[in-house]
């Protein structure tokens, strides 16, 4: 753009180019995103397989104890043989390698069947699994970063005052209590000394899933103390990084003219300040929620709660490669999908993106 | 002024706060999982393998198996249970023909499945032609109905086998064993995949449900059971997943479950705050040994092995590994006092089993030809011995104990062990490839199992290359003289006296070779809770991850008034 | 006829953990009414302090320590220095605007210029159609399109945004403009267009501007009187004209000594650097670059006092009791 105020009026033209310049930028964030879930399932593929440890051995092991004899060895070869067969882990590994990408990609999905939960397949394990750790997990860290964007904006604003000094210092604390410590806080406390809310399990064990209230009722309260846990500690963490952008945005020369504009304070901290805060905080999101994602799996641990991460942790014991793969593989694909939303989003919240892209 | 109404609102608040709790602790009976009585429950808290299956009841794939549910414990029930003896269940008895090569097995009459139907001769016959269908599967209990034929007479079956073998009704006996399933239930289905949803066996109890999502499985007592003698006492039982140890010790303070497993380090501290919990404390029916890899010079040297056998305190383990109760030794491949019939005891007092003498061992390291060379012991090419000792981690101590207890004899006497710690994953892999030189682990000689056992596994079969899978021991232990005996117990009747006198010649060689020493009968500690139910007591075989919990549950009695 | 903004002994400092240190020192300034008043000085020397004192915009640690503004208005008199939060807001904009030093960036990145210049005009009570008809008749004033209310400030060239905010400042026909650093950022062409535009604002809608700066030259293109700045107090005061031709103390000297001419080339400029805040010396605070020095220079600060008409100065050279003294 020139000096020249005509300039302003875009012409067709450059509307034009312009619109062809988003396209572009979305087709080459869309590219960056299929070829970073490429390279991490072909990682998690090779990086599992290369953990020491078959199998093959903890499920004659199983047998062993269920049966309370060791079989011979050529009664051992028919059912490896068989189990690798079912588990495709019987070819060379690159062929393994293409049979797995030719059947997650063209057989709909088809990871192939569980050993944690035998024969179920990886691909149902997993989406029956996968509502509850977008349910604890991604509502309690978007409740996190709502809650930590609010209070980290506000103590931001208060910077001085003394309650705000004293957030800091308690926010840092928490930000920094290991998540587990939390978790079993919460637990001894809340859940067995005062006996407040149940600390285990993702509801009611007598209970089955339905409609009723008494089911959603229970799911919730359930629910409570593994999404407060994660809150705590990843809402300490917005809090202080809110915080932090809000008073770097304080300091701006856009800020002054608004309050020498005779603005409210309100709109001053709404459009001004807590808005352009906004921006870097959003995109943290993104990150935090791949940074936290392994809190979350001690969470459901401790919690007993049917997730992913719980899967993973058994799935691992049984060195199951199909469901760790389909575990990591859905991390990653969520992840990804949560970071190419924002950065599709972002030029929606910061116009100067949509010029720089 | 504010202030006192404030302070009467709360009080208002609080009187009526208590008398609404008051009201509840006041219900005569307490209410577990939903409406269940307490006082009418068993609740299990398993600590199940990572095999997570909550939907399906199906005991032919032990692989893959999740035996937390307690399925194959309380309701899915075998011909003979076979612990601490043989107990006729579904099954009466068996009777060998003369030559050892017709089997007559007497069934159970009477019986019944849980979901009402008779269990007939029908249904065993069913599961025999069953079984055998599907041997190629790689399903429990299939092979060794191969070759072997069978007609049905009145009660009995009589089996026809093609070789002589006495030894055929340990089939159908042993800690997971042969069992007849309902033909109504199984016919047609596959079973590798079927997943018997209801939970059909013949059990005293039902499925009431079961749940991935909280991995609990409620059941209920049946008023059908065939057998009203054996009707056990709780009226519910519920089996479930304990929480993560942390978390589950708070639940056993609060009396939440009546038997389970719990790490010894904070069975004290449950104990301490609810008095109603005592330990159950058993033998684990798999004894503890070392096996050597006996193509790893020099434990290819049979007086090596035995010096390092001689090294080994076990009472020291026990003590400092804090495991209540006490350490068995163990005299031969099985644990308990030997039978006289297949024990040597002269050759166990000739080559020391099971002894601690380090001055032995410094004698027979002497002797072997490994001498000490500035304080180091030298093999015979006259490099200094180092050997690598695995061990497994599973989290309890006494299995961290022993191997440094045994690297620091070792090292008194010039030897270099190197402990190494692996994760079950990687241990199950390097055990069977042989990928060691000691190694520490359990082994189950299965008496009053099939006694073949104790020493089949020392067959040069086994004794394949490294890097391969090997079956049995999986020390590579090769010598023709055992071969011959092994193969000579295997048609043999156990219960004759020519068998027995192979039993002993057995027995001498594997004192004098030494391809494995025993170490010790470990304790295992059960957590009871005798706060609803009594009966259980140190002694009975209890086992409660194996069938016979099915004859245990039989001892629980009501703790009546509390 | 009394002044727009009567400013008596107005101090401003930083306050540190133990004292204030002074930036604005005891000022006293009038400023009248349709006038362009110029503070000129270099930097450092307390006139944007001054300006953010006007504007009350002082953010910690820097404090208003003492002293008075009189803000004269149609509808009554404010003392801009004790005026309550609220009712300075309800002043802001409507009577007294803003244009800030490093005005480039005072702009929200992240909302359309519309937005930016209408709602300090709808928290005034107007409505949305007068807004806008407003921020364009603004934006007519500074030479600028209707068609920029849409765009965005990244999209704006710097004498846009400038123009911008000029037009943002003026939407409200305030009574006083306080203008920091106007045209600091600018290039020479534009700065004259800014410059005449800001003049020609002046005389449409009777404002009254005080124009911060360290440029002599803006100065002497558009100011009618001139405030010379030195280490938070002022040293010279006088119609632009009057101090141009004759610049009495020797400081206004040096500065008007170093404006380049039409060559280009730079006639000496004052020995020395501006002391900051924490280093202001005893005395007159100029003597140690004064080339005039004498005797009571570093023990006695000068007064303010009316040398010639319209002409005031804070200099000993000029005080006569002093010099008789000395």
């Amino acid at each position: 753009m020139t000096a020249d105020s005509s300039s302003v009026a875009l012409t067709n033209e450059q509307q034009t180019a312009e619109r062809r310049e988003v396209f572009q930028y979305v087709l080459r964030r869309f590219g960056v995103y299929l070829f970073t879930l490429w390279a991490a399932i072909t990682v998690a593929f090779f990086i599992f397989r290369l953990v020491p440890g078959d199998p093959m051995n903890i499920l004659l092991g199983n047998i062993t104890r269920a049966e309370g004899r060791q079989r011979d060895a050529a009664e051992q070869e028919v059912i490896i043989a068989r189990y690798r067969k079912i588990f495709g882990v019987d070819d060379p590994l690159p062929l393994q390698y293409v049979n797995y990408l030719r059947k997650a990609i063209l057989g709909g999905l088809d990871l192939g069947p569980s050993f944690v939960e035998y024969p179920a397949q990886t691909k149902d394990l997993v989406f029956r699994r996968m509502p509850w750790t977008i349910g604890i997990f991604t509502t309690s860290v978007l409740l996190a970063w709502l809650v930590g964007t609010g209070l980290g904006a506000l103590i931001g604003w208060l910077q001085r005052s003394r309650l705000s000094q004293l957030a800091v210092v308690i926010s840092t604390l928490l930000q920094i209590t290991p998540v587990y410590l939390v978790a079993l806080g919460l637990i001894i406390y809340v859940g067995y000394t005062w006996r407040i809310l149940p600390a285990g399990g993702p509801y009611a064990r007598h209970l089955q899933p339905e409609w009723t209230w008494e089911f959603i009722s229970s799911l919730l309260t359930h629910a409570i103390l593994p999404m407060l846990s994660n809150m705590i500690v990843i809402g300490a963490g917005f809090t202080l990084g809110m915080r932090a952008l809000m008073i770097s945005v304080l300091g701006e020369d856009y800020l002054t003219f608004a309050r020498a504009k005779g603005l409210s304070p309100y709109t001053v901290l709404k459009d001004y300040a807590f808005r352009n805060a906004l921006i870097p905080q959003v995109t943290a999101l993104a990150i935090i929620v791949g940074a936290t994602l392994n809190g979350t799996f001690i969470i459901e641990v401790l919690f007993q709660l049917p997730g992913l991460g719980t899967l993973f942790v058994q799935a691992m014991g049984l060195r199951d490669f199909n469901t760790m793969q389909a575990v990591v593989l859905f991390s990653i694909f969520a992840v990804l999908t949560l970071t190419l939303i924002v950065d599709l989003a972002l030029p929606l919240l910061d116009p100067r993106v949509r010029r720089t892209a | 002024m504010f202030y006192a109404k404030r302070a009467l609102l709360i009080s208002v608040l609080a009187v009526a706060l208590v008398s609404v709790l008051s009201l509840a602790v006041a219900q005569d009976e307490e209410m577990v999982f939903g409406d269940l009585p307490r006082s009418e429950t068993f609740v299990v808290a398993s600590q199940a393998p990572h095999n997570d299956v909550w939907d399906s009841f199906n005991y032919y794939q032990a692989g893959t198996y999740n035996n937390a549910t307690g399925y194959a414990n309380v309701v899915h029930e075998p011909a003979f249970i076979t612990a601490n003896g043989f107990y006729p269940w579904l099954a009466q008895s068996w009777e060998y023909n003369e030559d050892g090569t017709e089997m007559t097995l007497v069934i159970t009459e009477g019986a019944n499945w849980n979901d009402g139907a008779p269990l007939t001769m029908d249904d065993w016959l069913f599961t025999l032609q069953y079984n055998k269908d599907h041997a190629d599967k790689g399903i429990s209990w299939s092979g060794f109905l191969s070759d072997v034929e069978w007609r049905a007479e009145g009660s009995s079956i009589i089996f026809t086998l093609p070789d002589t073998n006495w030894r055929f009704h340990y089939n159908f006996g042993g800690l997971g064993t042969f069992s007849p399933i309902p033909k109504h239930v199984w016919e047609g289905q596959d079973p590798t995949t079927f997943k018997n949803p209801d939970a059909v066996h013949s059990g005293p109890y039902r499925l009431v449900s079961s749940n991935a999502d909280t991995r609990t499985t409620i059941w209920e007592r049946r008023d059908d059971y065939w057998d009203p003698d054996r009707l056990p006492a709780p009226k519910y039982q519920v089996w479930l997943k304990r929480p993560e140890a942390d978390v589950a010790v708070f639940e056993w303070e609060d009396g939440n479950f009546d038997l389970g497993r719990m790490p010894f380090s904070v069975m004290t501290r449950i104990m301490s705050s609810n008095p109603h919990i005592k330990p159950l404390v058993h033998q684990d029916p798999c004894p503890r040994a070392l096996i050597f890899n006996t193509l790893n010079p020099p434990l290819d040297d049979k007086l090596f092995r035995r010096a390092l056998g001689l090294l080994l305190n076990r009472q020291a383990v026990a003590n400092l590994a804090n495991v209540p109760g006490y350490v068995t030794p163990v005299l031969w491949p099985n644990l308990g006092e030997p039978d006289e019939r297949y024990y040597d005891a002269a050759a166990a007092e000739e080559f020391q089993v099971t002894t601690f003498d380090p001055e032995a061992a410094v004698a027979l390291l002497d002797e072997a030809g490994y001498p000490l060379v500035d304080g180091v012991r030298v093999n015979k090419g006259g490099e200094p011995i180092s050997l690598d000792a695995l061990y497994i981690d599973i989290g309890n101590p006494a299995w961290t104990v022993w191997s440094w207890l045994l690297a620091e004899q070792a090292q008194l006497v010039g030897i270099e062990i190197n402990p190494r710690l692996l994760d079950i994953p990687t241990f199950f892999t390097q055990l069977p490839n042989g990928e060691f030189d000691i190694v520490f682990r359990w082994f189950c000689g299965n008496l009053p199992g099939d006694p073949v056992q104790m020493f089949d596994g020392l067959h040069s079969d086994n004794a394949v290359p490294i890097g391969e899978r090997a079956g049995g021991v999986p020390g590579r232990y090769s010598n023709p003289d055992m071969d011959a005996l092994i193969e000579q117990i295997r048609t043999a009747d156990p219960a004759s006296e020519e068998a027995q006198s192979l039993f002993r010649q057995a027995y001498r060689i594997w004192a004098e070779e030494a391809p494995y020493v025993t170490l010790f009968g470990e304790n295992e500690g059960v957590v009871f809770n005798s706060q609803y139910w009594t009966g259980l007591a140190v002694g009975q075989p209890w086992v409660h991850w194996t069938p016979a919990a099915r004859q245990i549950i039989d001892f629980l009695e009501p703790a009546g008034d509390m | 006829m009394p002044a727009l903004l009567e400013i008596r002994g107005l101090s401003a400092g930083l306050r540190g953990r133990r004292s204030v240190t002074p930036v604005v020192s005891d000022v006293d300034l009038d400023v009248q009414a349709g006038e362009i008043l110029g503070v000129v000085g270099e930097s450092g020397c307390g006139k944007s302090t001054l300006a953010a004192a006007i504007m009350r915009l002082l953010v910690p640690p820097q404090v208003l320590q003492s002293g008075s503004m009189n803000f004269r208005l149609a509808d009554g008199s404010y003392d801009l220095a004790q005026l309550p939060a609220r009712e300075l807001r309800q002043l802001r904009w409507r009577q007294l605007s803003y244009i800030p030093q490093g005005s480039m960036n005072s702009l929200n990145p992240v909302l359309r210029v519309e937005r930016q210049m209408t709602d300090t005009l709808l928290q005034h009570g107007l409505t949305k159609a007068e807004a806008h008809k407003r921020s364009v008749a603004a934006l007519e004033l500074v030479n600028l399109e209707p068609k920029i209310l849409e765009s965005y400030p990244h999209e704006l060239s710097g004498g846009m945004r400038q123009r911008v905010i000029i037009a943002a400042a003026v939407s409200m026909r305030p009574a006083l403009i306080v203008a920091d650093e106007l045209t600091t950022a600018l290039d020479v062409v534009t700065q004259r267009q800014i410059l005449q535009e800001l003049a020609a604002i002046r005389d449409e809608l009777g404002a009254t501007i005080i124009l911060i700066t360290h440029d002599m030259g803006v100065v002497a293109q558009i100011a009618d009187r001139v405030a010379v700045m030195y280490a938070g107090k002022i040293a010279e005061l006088g119609t632009v004209n009057g101090i141009f031709e004759a610049p009495l103390h020797p400081y206004s000297q040096g500065l008007i000594g170093s404006i380049p001419r039409e060559s280009g080339q730079r006639v000496e400029g004052l020995p020395g650097e501006a002391p900051s805040p924490w280093k202001y010396p005893g005395g007159c605070r100029f003597h140690p670059r004064c080339p005039e020095v004498f005797a009571p220079c570093n023990e006695r600060i000068p007064a303010l006092l009316p040398q010639k008409p319209e002409r005031r100065v804070a200099c000993h050279l000029y005080d006569a009791e002093v010099a008789a003294d000395a």
